[in-house]
């Protein structure tokens, strides 16, 4: 009498992804908590040098989106690990998924909220500017006036990197469900690389893939790539783990 | 039609056996009862069936097909206990809401006739919710959603008994307007013997019986009378429980069958049936002698 | 909600049972649809399967007929079949009983006739 459901891969994504997103907006919050945490602490300078001669001295602050950046980058980070824990992958089961739209509404929600971090965090960044000019008056010594269209390159950046951070969360998390050890030695392993080897170490060579990457079009499709590369790897790696609940 | 097949199910962790070799099938259209001790498996058995745990060897078939990573049985299927991790920052209205977003057979009517029936607030949250509560919600969910094999944990756990009484029958309402496949495990079995069509005993990660209860409700009798001769009628069978029920009185628990009730007939021994609880409760006797010997330690 | 005062029987049988009463009484008439399992499961607070082996035994006895997609229906002679039956075999069963419990008691035969005789003559008399 009860006939059996058709199951549409793509709308269990769907409903699963406004599912979380509604039910997980505790990370929104916790983004806007970040940020406006950054952002006090970025009030009294980002940077500054003080010079001297003689009785004189001079003290001159910077003013930047930097803080911002990346207290916006560790946030991802830590999004990113927040929703591989036990009680969000069991919430996952109580209606209807498989690991499969499991893993894929979460890349969907990590990429919304890299979005939206990509779009807030450049314009705090510009706001802080804003509040440092007006409320030093007579005391700028000068303003680094952005191209046009920068603000569109920094959301563009910032997003990427907001996405490959938690792409790295989710993996150490989900690497942490498989096996506690893990997670504990791949940071050992590369904060070790990083003190041992410096500048010339894998880590840092890494880094600079992205970092030192000068246009902005190639370090997105570059980002992508590694998405597209992590994720399925992800995927793949954790389909076998069981749900407590 | 088979909804559920399980052949020789086996499930290990860490060195202990939760299940093993259970083989059985599960009609459509039934409301089948699993009955249990503690930690006998029955949530090991009803989670491997839901999809969430693999089996470590055997074969489970729902709907057809593997329910672990399976898209088709997590549509079709609904998997209610005490411990739903629903969300916090959802109103209990808002996750009747996204319930009928998964699942198509979904009315929302009901389940907020529900709700208002049992005095849950819509704009109240779960974590607020006390036990009994919480159970009764999720099983306002469970009943709701309609699904073809709806799977209930211990669903009464902390209810108190006319909230049960309701449960009971919202269930035997639903079932008889929109028939489905119903697991329900429960300590409370002599509450859901008018509810059940089928029985599954678990003891130990064994399946000792799979029967209907009304088989079950003819399964055993007890024989009454003066020790000696409740003995020797009752000598060649197999006994599940015996006990002395007043002076020289004696009450023996044996199979039923023809011979049995004659011979008791006969002797003018007095025979009464066994409820299915007490039959279960006999045949999983894990404690060793009874609870009266602890405090008859002392006594000479 | 149902009366289980006697749960020495199966509830299908005492399903089975409150149904001949129905049809005894006269509440349910020779092709009339009979109750269907989910309306008695509904209304007994049963299981349905429970219900339908009540009907079984109906309709292996003949007391019902079924009619192709539309049911059960009371039939013919129901009522007096039904009669017949109690007389024969409850009636039976329970002057066996009486007789063996008069036995185990010690009760003469002459004195048991007595004892049933007093007892029709005081329902005569509570009748009138």
């Amino acid at each position: 009498m009860m006939s059996l459901t058709e199951t549409s891969l793509k709308r269990v994504i769907w409903n699963q992804y406004v599912y979380k997103l509604i039910a997980l907006n505790g990370m929104f919050t916790s983004l806007m908590a970040t940020q406006l945490a950054a952002f006090a602490l970025s009030l009294s300078g980002t940077g500054g040098t003080t010079t001297g001669y003689g009785d004189i001295t001079i003290k001159v602050k910077y003013f930047s989106g930097d803080i911002i950046f990346y207290f916006t980058l560790i946030w991802a980070f830590m999004a990113g690990m927040s929703i591989t824990i036990k009680a969000y992958r069991d919430a996952d089961f109580i209606f209807v998924t498989n690991r499969w739209t499991s893993h894929l509404s979460n890349i969907a929600l990590l990429l919304t909220e890299s979005l939206f971090a990509g779009l807030t965090s450049p314009l705090l960044g510009n706001l802080l500017k804003l509040v440092a000019y007006w409320g030093n008056p007579g005391n700028v010594l000068g303003v680094m006036a952005p191209p046009p269209g920068s603000l569109l390159m920094n959301i563009l950046v910032t997003t990427g990197y907001a996405a490959l951070l938690s792409c790295l969360g989710y993996l150490t998390g989900m690497l942490a469900q498989v096996n506690k050890l893990l997670a504990f030695v791949v940071p050992c392993v590369l904060f070790g690389s990083l003190f041992l080897q410096g500048s010339d170490g894998i880590v840092v060579d890494v880094i600079r893939f992205y970092a030192a990457e000068a246009s902005v079009w190639i370090f997105c499709l570059k980002a992508a790539l590694t998405l597209a590369i992590v994720y399925p790897v992800i995927m793949l790696m954790s389909d076998s783990m069981e749900v407590r609940r | 039609m088979n909804v559920i097949e399980c052949r020789q199910l086996s499930k290990s962790y860490y060195r202990k056996r939760a299940l093993q070799d259970l083989s059985f099938s599960i009609r459509e259209h039934t409301i089948t009862g699993v009955i249990g001790r503690n930690g006998a498996g029955k949530t090991t058995l009803m989670k491997i069936i839901a999809g969430f745990y693999r089996p470590s060897s055997g074969e489970v078939t729902v709907f057809g097909e593997r329910p672990f990573n399976s898209l088709k049985v997590s549509q079709n299927m609904i998997y209610i206990d005490d411990q739903m991790p629903l969300p916090t920052s959802l109103t209990l209205l808002d996750i009747l809401h996204m319930a009928g977003r998964f699942y198509p057979n979904w009315d929302h009517d009901l389940a907020t006739r529900m709700l208002n029936y049992f005095s849950l607030h819509p704009e109240g949250r779960h974590h607020q919710l006390s036990k009994g509560q919480r159970s009764t919600f999720h099983a306002i969910v469970g009943l709701a959603a309609r699904c073809p094999l709806t799977i209930f944990d211990e669903p009464t756990t902390g209810m108190d008994s006319s909230i049960r009484k309701d449960f009971y029958r919202a269930l035997l309402k639903e079932y008889l307007s929109h028939p489905r496949t119903i697991l329900l495990s429960s300590h409370l079995l002599n509450e859901l013997e008018d509810l059940l069509e089928d029985v599954l005993l678990i003891h130990q990660g064994k399946l000792l019986f799979h029967m209907p209860i009304d088989e079950l409700r003819e399964y055993a009798v007890s024989i009454t009378g003066p020790e000696k001769l409740v003995e020797r009628v009752t000598a060649d069978r197999e006994i599940y429980h015996q006990q002395h029920t007043g002076s020289n009185v004696y009450t023996t628990v044996v199979r039923r069958d023809a011979s049995i009730l004659e011979a008791a007939r006969q002797h003018g021994l007095e025979t009464a049936p066994v409820s299915p609880e007490d039959i279960c409760v006999y045949v999983t006797k894990q404690t060793k002698g009874r609870i009266d010997d602890v405090f008859n330690r002392n006594q000479p | 909600m149902f009366p289980r005062s006697d749960t020495t029987k199966p509830l299908y049988v005492q399903i089975a049972e409150w149904l001949e009463n129905e049809i005894l009484a006269g509440n349910l008439l020779p092709h009339e649809r009979i109750y269907s399992q989910y309306q008695l499961a509904d209304m007994f607070n049963i299981n349905p399967a429970t219900a339908a082996k009540g009907l079984t035994i109906l309709l292996e006895e003949g007391l019902v007929y079924k009619k192709r997609g539309l049911g059960m229906f009371i039939a013919e002679h129901a009522q007096a079949n039904i009669h017949k039956k109690r007389r024969e075999q409850t009636l039976q069963l329970l002057i066996r009983e009486l007789v063996t419990e008069a036995h185990n008691l010690g009760v003469e035969e002459s004195e048991l006739l007595e004892m049933i005789h007093q007892a029709i003559t005081s329902r005569k008399d509570g009748s009138s």
